[in-house]
């Protein structure tokens, strides 16, 4: 058990500078979840954790070790890869004793020590019943159990999990959340977990941390990044449905604030006017949550006009996807209602900006008010 | 007839052709096409031969017909791949000439014979060879006396030894002795005497083995299988003695009539052990990888200076007189093979004559015996002459200057002929010729490479064979 | 995971009740495998059959006379057979030397080839060429390369001050020799095989390794050569058995001399069938060359099919 800390970690490959300077505490027996879009930069952090990569500056802090000069084997972490990585000519047994007889061990453990934690792993997984199959005979679901066991099997001082669950069917994937939750609570054992699917994220991490084109976007608990979204891009990513993300200019008609979305005027009221001091005739970013869109009757008061791109159910709401005239980015909404809506539809929305976020256009970073 | 200029760039040809797709015999066309042929053919092919034969005319010889010969990379064929493109314009038509090696040639001759059909109209036969395949030649005596095809002209024990049970199965066209060449010019320098006997050439072989950097005593056929086998039996023929039990005549041995109490292997006998001791004693005047040496290196070799003396198919003296490059070339004197104690002198009569395969398509006959007939006349005989071929059956041929200034070996060979110093008995005809060969090739190496004694050896040998015919149901 | 059960010809379950259908379906599955048999059958069966049918009886292609009857007697014969059981021995010796010699080159090559360097993929192609070459003529060339007298190997030993060496008429240089001929023939295909199988190991397993603790040698021994046992045996079982049945070679260079040292069962096979030829006898041997190569490619694929696992 221990904490980890990265400060001024960067790695180039070639002309792509995957990691661009990432600083970042994950507390002692914390569950951290590594999130963003394909290509930020989250599984390369890992991996300069666990030593497959060498970084190219900065510093990698294993509990009060320097690590970053260390081979892979002696940060004693454990990892548990996106392709599992089993050894596909060793049976599951063999596959979790591996690590434990690794040569450089040999004297660490006595045969019979090796048996009893491969059993209790084993038992800890629930695969204790398939420990004399082969590889090739496994599940999915099984592969992945098996390779957690071989991660945590020696006592990882960290734990690394990259993707873990991605290749499971969605009830497993779900099953699975809950146990390595359950699992990390009971071993303790510091996690880092790489992760594309918010949902996922925000169901396991204790801390999740925000990537993007190599950089740190922003380090919070679940709930920070939802009602506290440090960026409009972190606004956009987190939540289910994410924010809708609208560019907006804020102008001044007699003292009065308004906000020109496409050919609609809408009011800020006084909490986003508050934030929006100062930037009249400046495009702003405004962040609304999904629930905080509804549907209008077009010519009512802080409408605007849409036209639906896609719906679907998710469990007893309509999920509505629509285009706003004049802005590229679709907006989300969520009702209770039961409409016959076709792609192309002509409707109108209903923005409650009461609770909306905003974001300076230029660096994407949140507008605060000394009260908020 | 149409000379060659010998100007004319020759083409470049191998040794043998590979050609794997032909280990299959291709398939004739439709025979009901043959047969719509057969009136028109035979009619006008008689007409043609008797044309060609009168005339010497060879213009018409195929008229626009495709002929196939399964031959050997042997001299006469090598030359004729040579002027290849010369002779079909010569002939008028296709010459689809299929060269194999030796033992490739003989395995293809036997499977086609079990074709209903043969897939080739003229087939290549060795000398020793017409006692096996006599049952798939065709007799060509009646086409002999139809076509008034002239017989006196050829060596006798050459025309006679294509014969068996008086049926003529084959036309001369290579056939040789082989003799014993030796370097007129270190003989003379060592004062030594064209070697008459064996112990002769050991003499000399012991004499000049290494008198000079990378000269060897002798070069010879030591290599396994077929080579050192029919070495063996040749050698053999020199001591006095055929390899199997032949009833015996003034000036040798009779193949005339051969019956099953003849069968007995005769090796192991005084003259077979004195053939084995005299060819263990040879190998240590031999030059370097004489185990492995067949009939091309050791012409080779001797060529090249490597050797004073080596045993040698007549025809083949061509490779270095020829040559400009060969060392030998002019200074080679040639005699009969040489004797062992008490025997006569004979050299082995080899080589290679045309005959047609019995399961020849009826058809073809007339073409292939025309083609026969041209291949085999004096005419052609001079033409390979100039190409790489010393070797002339025909008495007619033999004593043209322009042959002997190419080939001084023709004459003495004709000479060879005149005094009956050629002999064919030391390979009989008969159908276990080649085990027999086969046999003292493998046993007879054992010997050599030092692995038996001579004693043990003829010994062995003599067992195996006589286990052959056994199993042959000879006795 | 629900193991996949595929039914080619329903589109569902079969009903209890549809016992006719069922027997329908078989009819079916027969009627359409059957041309395919039946080809099966005749090609390879009917020339095994007739080959033991021969072996049966005395056959000289050279005599006119049909085959004649002979019951076991060209087996016993071979049993008391010397020359036959040296080219056993021979066969087995060869077998050994040079699929053994490729099998270390060509793993070695792969290695070397593995690695990702300029012009690699050119010199992968070039080497490839000897294999492409019929081995009659790599036989014919390597004659005259080993030949004493005019070869260019001892040419070179000569020029660099040693003395001619023998290789194709000593003893147990000719089979060396013949051995080096087979190994510079084939050497490129093994290490071809060996490098597509290289190529297709899964790279995160390797990681899976360094974060176990293992070291470059112990990778090799405990990660990458059990990884790489299918392609080894499928190697060996392919080389094994073409080497047992080559003879190009040893027609080409010594004829099984000097002496029967380098004489292999082929050639020895050969010579009895097509030179003697004594076709009952040399069928006898064929059959047993054929049980030969059954025993040692069973051997092979009994290897390759358990899935032996190792702790």
């Amino acid at each position: 058990m221990a904490e980890v800390q990265l400060s001024g970690v960067r790695k180039r490959f070639g002309l792509v500078e995957a990691l661009r300077g990432i600083d970042l505490a994950i507390p002692d027996s914390a569950y951290v979840c590594l999130l963003g879009p394909s290509g930020c930069g989250k599984t390369t952090l890992l991996r300069c954790v666990a030593g497959l990569e060498t970084v190219d500056a900065g510093q990698i802090r294993i509990g009060s070790q320097n690590v970053e000069a260390l081979e892979p084997f002696a940060r004693n972490v454990g990892l548990a890869f996106q392709n599992y990585a089993l050894y596909p000519h060793l049976d599951v047994r063999g596959n979790l004793s591996f690590p434990l007889r690794a040569p450089r061990r040999r004297t660490e453990f006595g045969d019979g020590e090796i048996e009893q934690r491969v059993k209790s792993i084993a038992t800890l997984l629930q695969i204790d019943a398939l420990l004399d199959k082969p590889i090739v005979a496994l599940s999915g679901g099984q592969k992945q159990r098996v390779a957690l066991g071989r991660a945590l099997v020696r006592n990882p001082t960290v734990l690394l999990l990259d993707e873990p669950v991605t290749h499971l069917d969605a009830r497993l994937r779900h099953e699975m959340r809950v146990e390595l939750k359950l699992l990390q609570r009971r071993v303790g054992t510091t996690t880092i977990h790489v992760t594309h699917d918010q949902l996922e994220a925000q169901a396991l991490g204790d801390l999740i941390v925000v990537m993007r084109d190599g950089l740190i976007e922003q380090v919070g608990t679940p709930d920070e990044l939802c009602t506290r979204p440090a960026t409009s891009f972190v606004a956009s990513f987190v939540g289910d449905p994410p924010m809708s993300l609208l560019t907006a200019r804020l102008g001044q008609e007699a003292g009065v604030l308004s906000l020109r979305v496409g050919a609609a005027q809408l009011r800020p009221g006084e909490r986003l006017g508050r934030l929006l001091d100062g930037l009249c005739d400046q495009d702003v970013e405004i962040a609304v949550p999904a629930h905080h869109i509804a549907l209008g009757h077009a010519g009512d008061e802080q409408t605007i006009a849409a036209r639906v791109q896609a719906h679907e159910w998710v469990g007893r709401e309509l999920q509505i996807v629509v285009a706003l005239n004049g802005s590229p980015v679709p907006v989300r909404l969520r009702t209770q209602q039961r409409l016959a809506l076709r792609i192309g539809d002509e409707i109108a929305i209903r923005l409650n900006l009461g609770s909306a976020h905003a974001f300076d256009s230029k660096t994407g970073r949140r507008l605060q008010s000394s009260a908020d | 007839m149409k000379q060659n200029t010998s100007t004319r760039p020759l083409p470049a040809v191998t040794v043998w052709e590979a050609k794997p797709q032909s280990l299959f015999p291709r398939k004739r066309h439709s025979s009901l096409l043959s047969l719509a042929l057969v009136g028109v053919s035979i009619g006008f092919a008689t007409l043609n031969a008797h044309a060609a034969a009168a005339t010497g005319q060879a213009g018409s010889v195929l008229d626009g017909q495709t002929i196939r010969i399964l031959a050997i990379g042997d001299p006469v064929f090598q030359v004729m791949q040579k002027i290849h493109d010369d002779m079909e314009k010569m002939a008028g038509g296709k010459i689809e000439l299929d060269v194999r090696p030796f033992d490739v040639l003989h395995q293809q001759v036997l499977l086609n014979a079990q074709n209903p059909t043969s897939s080739y109209d003229i087939i290549a036969i060795d000398l020793p060879q017409f006692g096996e395949y006599k049952s798939f030649l065709l007799d060509l005596n009646p086409l002999i006396k139809q076509t008034g095809f002239d017989t006196t002209d050829f060596h006798q024990a050459a025309w006679t030894g294509a014969q068996v049970g008086g049926k003529q199965l084959g036309i001369p066209i290579q056939p040789h002795p082989e003799i014993l060449a030796y370097r007129k010019d270190l003989f003379e320098e060592a004062g030594l005497q064209p070697p008459v006997t064996t112990d002769d050439v050991l003499a000399a072989a012991k004499k000049l083995h290494n008198s000079k950097p990378g000269l060897a005593g002798i070069a010879w056929n030591a290599a396994r299988g077929t080579p050192l086998g029919q070495t063996f039996i040749q050698v053999m023929g020199s001591f006095g003695q055929a390899p199997i039990d032949l009833p015996r005549t003034d000036h040798g041995f009779s193949i005339d009539n051969i019956k099953p109490e003849n069968m007995k292997p005769m090796i192991d006998t005084p003259a077979g052990l004195a053939t084995a001791k005299y060819l263990k004693a040879l190998m240590d005047y031999s030059p370097p990888g004489i185990l492995n040496m067949a009939w091309d290196e050791r012409v080779r070799v001797f060529a090249q200076g490597g050797a004073a003396m080596t045993y040698i198919w007549s025809g083949r003296s061509a490779i270095y007189e020829l040559d400009p490059q060969a060392t030998a070339r002019g200074k080679v004197g040639y005699v009969v093979h040489p004797h062992g104690p008490n025997a006569a002198p004979v050299s082995p009569l080899g080589g290679w004559n045309l005959g047609i395969p019995s399961n020849v398509d009826k058809s073809r006959i007339p073409l292939a015996w025309k083609v026969i007939t041209w291949l085999t006349s004096p005419e052609m005989m001079k033409e390979y002459t100039k190409y790489g071929d010393c070797v002339s059956p025909r008495h007619s041929v033999s004593q043209d200057p322009e042959v002997v200034m190419h080939c001084p070996v023709v004459p003495v060979v004709d000479e060879m002929a005149s005094k009956g110093e050629l002999a064919d008995w030391q390979r009989p005809p008969v159908p276990e010729l080649q085990q027999i060969v086969d046999v003292l090739g493998s046993v007879m190496h054992e010997m050599l490479a030092g692995k038996r004694t001579p004693e043990d050896a003829v010994k062995e040998s003599q067992q195996q064979i006589d286990r052959i015919m056994r199993k042959a149901g000879y006795y | 995971m629900e193991a996949s059960r595929t039914d080619y010809f329903s589109l569902g379950e079969p009903k209890p009740d549809s016992m006719k259908l069922a027997v329908e379906r078989r009819r079916a599955t027969w009627l359409l495998i059957a041309p395919a048999f039946v080809v099966l059958l005749g090609l390879n069966l009917f020339p095994i059959v007739y080959a033991l049918y021969i072996s049966c009886h005395y056959w000289m292609l050279a005599r006119p006379q049909p085959p004649r009857f002979a019951g076991l007697s060209n087996y016993q014969e071979l049993f008391f057979d010397a020359r036959f059981r040296n080219s056993v021995l021979v066969s087995l010796k060869f077998i050994v030397l040079a699929v053994g010699i490729e099998m270390l080159l060509g793993f070695g090559l792969a290695f070397v080839f593995n690695t990702r360097l300029r012009g690699m993929a050119t010199l992968r192609k070039l080497t490839l060429l000897p294999s492409l070459v019929m081995p009659l003529v790599v036989g014919l060339v390597w004659f005259y390369m080993f030949n004493e007298n005019f070869g260019i190997v001892n040419w070179f030993w000569v020029v660099l001050g040693g003395t001619r060496v023998p290789f194709l008429t000593q003893g147990a240089l000719a089979l060396l020799s013949i051995v080096a001929t087979d190994v510079w023939q084939w050497t490129p295909f093994v290490m071809l095989v060996f490098f597509a199988a290289l190529q297709a190991l899964p790279e995160y397993v390797y990681e899976a390794a360094r974060i176990d603790g293992l070291s470059g040698s112990q990778i090799f021994f405990r990660v990458t050569l059990p990884l790489l046992r299918p392609a080894i045996l499928i190697v060996l079982i392919i080389r094994a058995v073409d080497a047992l049945r080559s003879l190009e070679l040893v027609f080409m260079m010594t004829k099984g001399g000097p002496a029967g040292d380098t004489e292999v069962l082929p050639w020895y096979l050969y010579t009895t069938g097509f030179m003697s030829p004594d076709l009952g006898y040399a069928a006898a041997m064929a059959v047993l060359m054929l049980a030969l190569v059954t025993i040692l490619s069973q051997l092979f694929v009994r290897q390759l099919e358990s899935r032996e696992v190792t702790r």
